[in-house]
């Protein structure tokens, strides 16, 4: 199975300053006049993806396979960034599907009003089909958050489906120097009955700076 | 302004003690307070119904017991330095020695500096004293006084003499009396004229009254010593025998000695603004500054930032900076190169602009061929080093264009960020 992916970039913009004149009176054969320089930085994101193809190893119905997706992102707003996904058809309720038959996915990815508060993420059921999370290895410290994807990687370890909203799933609220990295672990099961063939599905990951 | 201090003291006490400068003893309970000068409340009573109170922190005289009635002896007191006149200098105007106190001709408008004047010449200077406050004492003793320090309002003055020695003193003319009366020649500004003195002979005057609502002019003959510093500028004022109280000044005569050489720097603007800057897009400023000079060996002009650790940094974070160029270390002359470099990467950095900076004002060794890829930037200096040498007269003046370059990393934090520089101008020796 071939899960395609595309990119988008987002960024931000803004505004300027003024100043101040310091007349300094020196001797009568010198002269000295002050000026201020100003400039306003404006607010800018980039967003690398590493790999715009993410391609599951082949499914065995009842044994579950992994992939993962990295991203990078840098931006120099001092309030940081909002990593957000979407699954690109709005038609359909699933992301892999062929051109006859798609795969089921759990609950829809809904987060929490921040990073605090709990999303609809929750532990994966077998065969439950698509699935998706962020897990803390490899991605960013400040873009982590243990409520929306479980306090670790394996037993605790939550997941949601693909929603075709634009929602965030990561968020690094501090000015980070270098440039952050978000990881996606897609996780897939399917039941017995699923048909065979080769799925595929398109979902998209927006980077925006926070206000 | 006698009727107001009565009143306003008939509002503080239905009783009170009669004031002429005795002593008062009554037991009545309806008493007026009449005052015809200002002294202290003093008397002492057996009355149950007023009291004697200190206050204004003066301390109050005489006895009584009264819990009812109460006079603040100390408001007089208060009340005394509130009411004082206020001896305004609020217009001058410079006069030539070549008629008497009604004829003599005008070496300049009101409230206008004279420039270029030659010394060893006898001059007027007429001041008008309006007493924007209250008729209080005797009156001043009007001193002439002089200064060539600046500002002016913060100077300090000496009188001017009426001897040789310093760089002003008043002078003798035929053309007036010391000690006639003035008549009204300047721009009134209270309803009544009361006649000031013209002086010749003295820098003071007797105790001259300007009472509440008057204004006068006094005026005064001097000159410029020959040892006087050519070019020098002097400020004027009157005080009370040196004393500057009660005085307030809202013009200062001044003037300017002819000769020496003169030396002026402008720039356009005091807020150098860059366009907003998104990360890995250089942006550019300018500031153009003119110079006049008279010095035949030309000026040269330093800039240094004020900042210790770099140019500029965030607003609201000063440990977040913009990285400067490699600061400017200027060359012992023109022609030889400096450390300026073509503009790469990011960071701060200045240079002279080729076009419109006038010819002899720019230096090709260092600040490049041409202002586009040979064009060459360097950092501001900590201390001031010199961008531009010219060895010839600016006049009239020459101009000199500053380039500002800037570009930042991606992961500059964004925001504000300012920054302060100084340009100095120093004529050539």
């Amino acid at each position: 199975m071939t899960l395609k992916i595309k990119e988008a970039i987002i960024g931000g913009a803004l505004l300027a300053l003024g100043g101040i004149l310091i007349s300094v009176p020196l001797t009568p054969l010198a002269k000295g006049a002050g000026a201020t320089l100003s400039v306003t930085v404006t607010k800018t994101i980039n967003l690398s993806v590493l790999s715009p193809t993410v391609a599951f190893p082949s499914l065995t119905p009842g044994t579950a396979v992994d992939a993962y997706s990295t991203s990078t992102v840098l931006t120099n707003d001092s309030n940081g960034f909002a990593f957000s996904f979407n699954r690109n058809n709005g038609a359909a309720s699933t992301t892999l599907t062929t051109s006859t038959y798609s795969i089921p996915e759990p609950t829809a990815w809904i987060p929490g009003a921040n990073t605090s508060t709990g999303g609809t993420a929750a532990l994966y059921t077998p065969a439950s089909g698509l699935a998706f999370r962020v897990p803390l290895a490899g991605t960013t410290g400040c873009a982590q958050s243990t409520q929306w994807w479980g306090t670790n990687d394996t037993g605790a370890a939550k997941y949601a489906g693909t929603t075709s909203t634009i929602s965030q799933i990561a968020n690094c609220g501090t000015y980070q120097p270098t440039s952050s990295t978000v990881v996606i672990n897609y996780h897939l099961d399917v039941s017995s009955t699923q048909q065979s063939g080769d799925y595929t599905g398109a979902v998209t990951y927006s980077a925006t700076v926070n206000p | 302004m006698n009727r107001l201090l009565v009143s306003v003291l008939i509002m503080l006490g239905a009783t009170a003690i009669v004031l002429n400068a005795l002593a008062f003893e009554a037991t009545s309970t309806n008493f007026e307070l009449h005052g015809t000068s200002m002294v202290g409340i003093k008397g002492s009573g057996t009355s149950t119904n007023f009291k004697n109170i200190g206050a204004g922190g003066q301390i109050a005289t005489g006895l009584s017991t009264s819990t009812n009635r109460k006079v603040y002896s100390g408001v007089l007191y208060w009340l005394n330095n509130v009411f004082t006149p206020v001896y305004t200098q609020i217009h001058y105007r410079w006069r030539n020695d070549n008629g008497t106190e009604t004829t003599a001709t005008w070496a300049a408008s009101e409230d206008i500096a004279l420039s270029s004047f030659a010394k060893a010449t006898t001059t007027r200077l007429r001041f008008e004293i309006a007493n924007k406050g209250w008729t209080r004492g005797a009156g001043p003793q009007f001193r002439l006084e002089y200064t060539s320090s600046s500002p002016c309002n913060t100077a300090i003055y000496s009188a001017v003499p009426t001897v040789s020695g310093s760089d002003w003193m008043v002078t003798n003319t035929p053309n007036i009396t010391d000690g006639n009366a003035t008549t009204h020649q300047i721009t009134a500004t209270n309803p009544f004229f009361t006649a000031g003195v013209i002086k010749d002979t003295a820098n003071q005057t007797g105790a001259l009254v300007i009472s509440s609502e008057q204004y006068s002019e006094i005026e005064y003959a001097l000159w410029a010593n020959s040892t006087a510093p050519d070019g020098a500028s002097y400020c004027f004022r009157l005080s009370n025998a040196g004393a500057t109280t009660s005085f307030s000044y809202s013009v200062y005569p001044q003037v300017t000695l002819a000769g020496g050489t003169s030396l002026t720097m402008s720039i356009d603007t005091s807020t150098i603004s860059f366009p907003s800057l998104s990360p890995g897009s250089p942006v550019i400023a300018s500031s153009t500054i003119i110079v006049t000079t008279t010095n035949a060996t030309g000026f040269n002009i330093t800039v240094n930032r004020s900042d210790t650790t770099s140019t500029m940094k965030l607003g609201t974070d000063s440990n977040i900076r913009i990285n400067d160029k490699t600061a400017w270390s200027a060359p012992a002359n023109t022609s030889t190169a400096g450390n300026g470099a073509t503009f790469s990467s990011t960071g701060l950095g200045f240079r002279i602009k080729k076009t419109t900076t006038d010819t002899g004002n720019y230096a090709s060794a260092w600040w490049g061929s041409d202002d586009a890829g040979n064009a060459l930037f360097a950092g501001f200096p900590l201390s001031g080093q010199t961008i531009v040498n010219r060895n010839t007269a600016s006049s009239p003046g020459t101009i000199t264009i500053a380039n500002y370059k800037l570009d930042v990393p991606l992961n500059q934090n964004n925001g504000g960020y300012i920054g302060n520089i100084v340009y100095t101008v120093v004529a050539n020796p």
